[in-house]
Formats: structure tokens, sequence, C-alpha cells
């Protein structure tokens, strides 16, 4: 499946899944406490501030590579996030 | 009441008894208001409460949180 | 003025833990302010369970909640159940000392010195009654990261309770509905065993967390590394505290604290999920929570109350939660908390709650399960 570009309203502040699920995009999720890792994202441009500790879901690797956890990131400047929609079960 | 239930309250009654008769046989019933008694008394329960839960979960395992045990048979309403 | 209103609302339980400790300070029959105030709170909650507001947004949307504000009377509460823990242990330290009763004037303030045993058991109770509360804090910031999270596991900490930081983020949200949760009651327990079983089960989960995590990074179990250990270390100032204040009396009194504060915070798990089913890996969702919401409960409890909406928005605020429509007791936390003492009383009171959630909420999977259980 080839990737395909979505556009997202944000503001600073806002944050990242609720406004994706608010604006109909069928982000994976589950636990929405960063809990679970399902909406795991990777973060290719742009800032957020982490609202809870990423690490103790995503491993050193995931974390290096920039992935980070949807629910529980407030956004902080514009972004480009590459996210697997298919994606259903955390690892 | 279930053998592991016994054994678990059983292991965890000898254990604090004798940390209590191992507290009491040093005194330290009556030193507490020295803070270098206290502190290793303070440690001391703390590191009791510790093996205690520790003991639990290794004789009951995950048994007491299963709810199997709460479910009727034949007419429930 | 909304802004004011929105955010002082939640001061109840600051400013009364402020005249708690203020009542353990002056002495005499001021110790049982604490016990005097739940009694308060809970003639108002049950006055005003019929009141139900929903979350305050301008017109543009925008929450009145001012987070700072909010996350700086958190940070403050950990201070203030400290300085609880400091009062009652100092008037056990004078009850040991069988220190006389007189008059003293401490800053500006006159208090009573020396103190009897029943107003002993007094001071411990009202100290356990608030110190439990300390539940409502350590709940929304388990929910953040670094800070906010460390600060949540230093007040529950003051309960002996510190596991419950991670087992609530980890293991409570996930599995919530599901036997895997233990602060989920299946129908027919009660909340006497689930305070046991509830505080059990997720103090093993952190102790079963930090041996497969230290496992895989090759580190043993015994170390500073291991978040179960430490988790209990961040109590061992309590307990040299009341060690020192009282020796064995101290000793009792700490073990009763900790009774009381524990008990409330599971009794609010209890009622929380009582009896509510998810099949297991299926999403969380409105029907998996009840909400108890009623004015008082809600600024009281700073929205503990909103479950349903908590649990499927995790990221939103605590003063943005909202009314959901989900199930709902329909009366406060302190009136459903007084029937809950009571276990049969309890199971009739539940019956017809149940009863709709099987009927108007559940899904056939989730009836089929209900249906293997009683009330």
């Amino acid at each position: 499946m080839s990737p395909s570009l979505l556009k997202l309203k944000l503001k600073t502040g806002d944050n990242l899944l609720a406004s994706a699920l608010g604006q109909g995009i069928k982000w994976p999720h589950l636990c929405r406490v960063g809990s679970c890792g399902t909406c795991r994202c990777k973060l290719i441009k742009g800032k957020i501030s982490p609202e809870i500790d990423f690490e103790n879901i995503l491993d050193q690797e995931q974390l290096k590579d920039g992935y980070i956890l949807a629910c529980k990131s407030s956004v902080r400047t514009d972004l480009m996030v590459e996210v697997n929609l298919q994606n259903v079960k955390p690892e | 009441m279930k053998k592991s239930t016994f054994l678990v309250i059983l292991l965890v009654s000898i254990w604090t008894s004798a940390v209590g008769v191992g507290l009491y046989s040093v005194d330290a019933h009556l030193h507490y208001r020295d803070l270098v008694w206290a502190i290793p008394t303070g440690l001391t329960l703390l590191i009791t409460h510790m093996v205690s839960m520790t003991l639990y979960f290794k004789v009951r395992g995950d048994e007491p949180f299963k709810w199997h045990k709460y479910k009727t048979i034949g007419e429930k309403r | 003025m909304r802004t004011l209103f929105v955010n002082t609302r939640y001061l109840i339980v600051p400013l009364m833990s402020i005249l708690t400790i203020l009542g353990l300070v002056t002495g005499g029959i001021y110790v049982w302010a604490g016990v005097a105030l739940f009694v308060l709170s809970a003639i108002i909650d049950t006055a005003t369970k019929n009141i139900h507001l929903r979350a305050d947004f301008d017109k543009d949307g925008n929450s009145y909640g001012i987070k700072m504000f909010q996350y700086g009377v958190m940070y403050l509460m950990l201070i203030v159940f400290i300085t609880l823990q400091i009062a009652v242990a100092w008037r056990i330290y004078q009850y040991v000392n069988a220190t006389p009763s007189e008059m003293l004037s401490v800053f500006g303030l006159t208090v009573q010195s020396g103190i009897t045993g029943a107003n002993l058991i007094g001071a411990i109770v009202s100290a356990g009654l608030w110190a439990g509360l300390g539940i409502i804090y350590g709940h929304e910031l388990s929910h953040n990261k670094k800070e906010g999270f460390f600060v949540s596991r230093l007040i529950m900490s003051l309960s002996g309770a510190s596991h419950f930081t991670y087992a609530h983020v980890y293991q409570h949200h996930l599995h919530l509905g599901h036997e895997k949760d233990p602060a989920t009651a299946p129908r027919g327990r009660n909340v006497y065993m689930h305070t046991w079983l509830s505080h059990a089960g997720q103090s093993k989960f952190s102790f079963d967390l930090e041996k497969s995590r230290l496992e895989k990074k090759g580190k043993s179990f015994f170390s500073l590394d291991n978040k179960w250990i430490l988790g209990y270390l961040y109590s061992l100032p309590s307990i040299v505290l009341f060690v020192w204040a009282g020796g064995i009396v101290g000793v009792a009194a700490l073990l009763s604290l900790w009774l009381i504060a524990n008990f409330e915070l599971e009794a609010l798990n209890f009622m929380g999920h009582y009896g509510l089913i998810r099949e297991d890996g299926k999403p969380v969702e409105h029907r998996h929570s009840w909400d108890n919401d009623s004015v008082f409960t809600d600024w009281f409890f700073i929205a503990i109350g909103r479950q349903a909406d908590h649990h499927v928005r995790g990221e939103t605020y605590f003063w943005e939660l909202d009314d959901v429509k989900g199930p709902n007791y329909g009366i406060g936390y302190f009136s459903l908390f007084l029937i809950t003492l009571v276990p049969p009383l309890f199971k009739k009171y539940v019956r017809k709650h149940l009863d709709n959630w099987d009927e108007k909420y559940a899904n056939q999977k989730e009836r089929e399960i209900a249906s293997q259980y009683g009330y």
C-alpha cells in the first residue's frame, strides 16, 4: 500500500490524536493514555511536547527513530508525521 | 479456605511474628526516639511488608484476581 | 468571573484538608474536624445529587480552566498531605509522651497541647479520611510525564500505595472491565474484599512489570532501578516519622491511617467500574465506566466521577471532562460510598443499574459474559 498525504488543521497545544480523530482521520488507537502504543507514529518534522514518558512503551530504537505516541503529544509547531493507519495491535 | 490461602496466612504470620520478636529482643520498642534506631526499625518494618507482599504473590499467584469464583450456577436472578 | 468560578470550584479538598490540619494543630475537640468536614461533605453531596453541570467552555470552544493554576494546586497538595502526616505524628508524639494538657499560643493561634486517647482516635481518623483523598491528585498526575508522574508517586506513597501510579496507567486503562484489571470489581464482590484484591493486584502488576523489565535488561531485581522497590522506599519517611513519634503506638496509627486511605482509594475504583464488562482487547467505550458527576461530587473529586469520558479521552484535563451520557448511578460518590459499606444494601441498590446496563449499554458478547454472574 503506498503512502498518502493527509492534512490536518492544528494549533499549538492541540492533542495530536484527538485532533486527528476530530477531523475524521481513522488513526489507530486504544487506550488514549499512552499505555498501549497503538497510536504511535513517526515524527518526521516539527516539534511536539510529550505529555508522558514515551520510554515506558516505546523502545530505545523507536525513540531514536523519532516515534511518538499521538495520544500524549501536544502540538508545538507545524508537523510532518508518518502513521500506519492499518496498525491495530501494539507490538 | 483454600490450601494456598491458609499457607500464605501462615507464612506471613510466621514471618511477621519473627520480625516482631527480633525487634522486641533488641529493645527497638524502647529506643524508637533515637533516629539511629527509628530509621533501621522503619526500614525493617517496610522490608517486612514487602516480603509479605512477595510471599502473597508467589504463593497465591493470579488466582485471587480471577473472576470465576463469582460466577453463579443455575438460576441467578 | 467565569474563569475565577471554574478554577476555584475545585479547591474544596485543598481547603478542607487545610482546615483538617488546623484542627489537628488546634487540638482538643478540633482534631475531629476532618471527620466533621467529611460528614458535612456527605450531607452537601446528598442534598445536591440532582444538580448536574456540563463542562465549561467559552463561545470559541476554549476551556476556562487554567492549566498552570490547576497543576500548581495539585503539586502543592503534596506539601499539604505531608503536613497532614506531620500534624498527626505530632499528636501521637504528645500522646505517647503523656504531654499535659495546656493552652499555648503558637504564631497567634491558641492551641491545646496534649491529647487524650479518644481525641487521638479522632486525629487519626481525620487524617486518614483526608489522606485518602490524595488519590484524586495522585490519579490526575499519573497521566503526566516525569515531574507530574513523580509527584503522583510521592502523593500515593504517603498512603503506601505508590504502585498505583504505574498500575493505573499501564494496567487499569488497558484492561478495565476485564479480570486482567484488579481495579475492576466483578459482580458479586464486596468493597472490603475489593480493597485488598485491588491493592494487592496493582502492587503485583508493578512487581511483575519490574521483574520482567529488569530481566530483559540483565539487571538484578534487587536494585534501586526496581520501581516496585523504589515505590515502597518512598513510603519510608512516613514509616520512620511514625515510628519515631510513637513507637508501637505510632506504627499502629500509621497502619490505621493507611487502611482508611487505601479503603477510600479502592472504594473509588469499586464504584467506578463495578460489574461492568468489556471483551478483552476491544476498545474502551463510554459504557465501560460508571459516572458519578452530580455537582458537589464533580467539584470535590475534581471530575474523577466523569470516568466514562476520562477513559475514552484519557488525554483530557479534568476540568474539560464532560457528561457523555454513559452509565450513571444518579447519586453522588458520598451517598454511593455509604451504600457500599453495607454489601447486601449495595447489591440491592446496584441491581437495577446493572439490569439497565445489560439491557441498554452492553453488546451481545458483554451480555453473555454478564449472564454468568449475579449482582
